[in-house]
């Protein structure tokens, strides 16, 4: 359901990039460069790397680095707004896939410590008999 | 769709918070997003463990329905919706994490209690196997000991035995240097007994009454005078000898005459002989103390005076030897009263 509603917003996100393109034209104000914001994306991406997203969550990592790039070819073009939208949703795409990664991490280390509880009191309830 | 009932439902007590709650909801993404929000605001664990989270979800569910509100392009309010949706999820997931860390440190900290406690049986283990160890060794130590005394009551029960036996040799021995000293003394008393003989044999001593008794004839003498003839002196030198060898012996001198003649000279002449003798020994360093001498006269004689050969007989000087004590038989006691006259007066 996640994956049919991120496709679903590519498709829309893409429908909507002409007709933006095509507001920019008659527009008088013309958004500053989303720099800031692409540099805090990229940033979240790389983060997300070093928290092994690319094992525990690679789906949403790999999203984040999409639009990371789509943002930049965006940005590259002019279209700074759809720049900024895409390097902010590849910021929480990021996010989520290291917080996950994270959150995984701990789980399993959680289940690992608490096994070996288990293997220390079996050792004791061996040796006391 | 049975999911965007769902979060519409979920989403109502959203749009008491939200500024824009009489704006109809028509879109998808928004509801979507709005009840992922709701979900983690009504979510405790993500309230209490991911709270700057929880704002950030909210606050961007706000920035999507003002953009609603607003009518700002739908592509716009989508792409908020989206921001806001993945917020939430994020919430989620952060207490999700928080949870399992929060897991960790505990299970961690219980995994050292659990390893601490093994540990700790583990010491008291080897703490109960040491001590059992240590009882033991006392045990045998107290053993050894016991052997030890044992062996010590042992050595001095043989070292008993050893000094009895050894006092047994010793009474043995001693018994049998006895037996020697006796058999020594026996030999040594005998020979004293043979000297004793050979020397009286070897004054012609013949046994009397009184003891042994040494005859010296008239021949001995000059004829009527007291002077001893070289014979005779060696007579007295031959008991002078013996009263050497023999300190306890004494000896009475006695002179006698036959009955030819004046009494009193027989008498005095009797006296002068005996005293003769007497100087004679003493002359040879005899004590004087341990000689009496004596005349009798006519006397005590041994033979008859009515011949030659038994007056010869009667003129003599006798030697009585004392017994080891010294004591001499008194004269008398056996008189020859058969023979001649009897004693006088």
């Amino acid at each position: 359901m996640q994956s049919s509603a991120t496709t679903k917003r590519m498709l829309t996100l893409a429908a909507a990039g002409s007709l933006v393109l095509a507001a920019a034209g008659c527009a008088t104000v013309q958004p500053a460069a989303p720099t800031s914001q692409l540099a805090v994306a990229r940033a979240a991406v790389a983060d997300a790397r070093s928290a092994d997203a690319g094992t525990y969550d690679a789906a949403d990592l790999h999203n984040a680095q999409r639009k990371l790039d789509r943002a930049h070819d965006e940005m590259a073009q002019g279209d700074y707004a759809a720049a900024k939208n895409l390097a902010e949703e590849a910021e929480v795409d990021a996010r989520l896939a290291a917080t996950r990664a994270r959150s995984d991490k701990a789980t399993r280390a959680a289940t690992e410590v608490q096994a070996s509880i288990r293997a220390l009191q079996d050792e004791i309830t061996r040796n006391a008999q | 769709m049975k999911t965007w009932k769902l979060a519409a439902g979920l989403a109502l007590p959203a749009f008491a918070l939200g500024a824009c709650a009489v704006m109809p909801e028509h879109d998808s993404e928004l509801t979507d997003a709005r009840a992922a929000v709701v979900a983690a605001q009504n979510d405790p664990k993500v309230v209490e463990l991911a709270p700057t989270e929880l704002n950030q979800a909210v606050e961007a569910m706000h920035r999507a329905d003002r953009a609603w509100s607003d009518h700002r392009d739908v592509e716009y309010v989508h792409h908020l919706a989206y921001l806001a949706w993945t917020r939430a999820a994020i919430a989620q997931e952060t207490a999700r994490m928080k949870e399992a860390e929060a897991s960790v440190a505990s299970a961690t900290a219980e995994r050292d209690r659990v390893r601490l406690e093994a540990r700790t049986r583990e010491a008291q283990r080897a703490q109960a196997r040491a001590a059992s160890a240590e009882i033991s060794a006392q045990r045998a130590q107290a053993q050894a000991e016991v052997n030890r005394r044992q062996a010590i009551v042992a050595q001095q029960q043989a070292a008993g035995a050893t000094q009895a036996a050894q006092a047994a040799r010793s009474e043995a021995e001693q018994a049998q240097q006895q037996a020697a000293l006796a058999r020594a003394q026996a030999a040594n008393a005998n020979e004293h007994a043979q000297a004793l003989q050979a020397a009286l044999a070897e004054l012609q001593a013949r046994p009397t009454d009184r003891g042994m008794v040494v005859t010296m004839g008239d021949l001995l003498f000059d004829t009527g005078s007291a002077h001893l003839k070289p014979g005779g002196e060696r007579i007295v030198d031959n008991l002078a000898d013996f009263m050497r060898t023999y300190p306890q012996r004494r000896v009475a001198i006695e002179g006698f005459t036959d009955s030819v003649g004046n009494p009193g000279y027989n008498q005095d002449l009797s006296e002068r002989r005996a005293d003769a003798v007497r100087l004679a020994l003493i002359d040879r360093g005899i004590d004087p103390a341990r000689i009496v001498a004596r005349g009798y006269g006519e006397e005590y004689p041994v033979a008859s005076n009515g011949n030659v050969a038994g007056r010869q007989m009667n003129r003599r000087v006798e030697v009585v030897i004392s017994d080891v004590n010294g004591v001499i038989g008194s004269r008398g006691s056996a008189p020859l009263a058969n023979v001649g006259r009897g004693p006088r007066g």
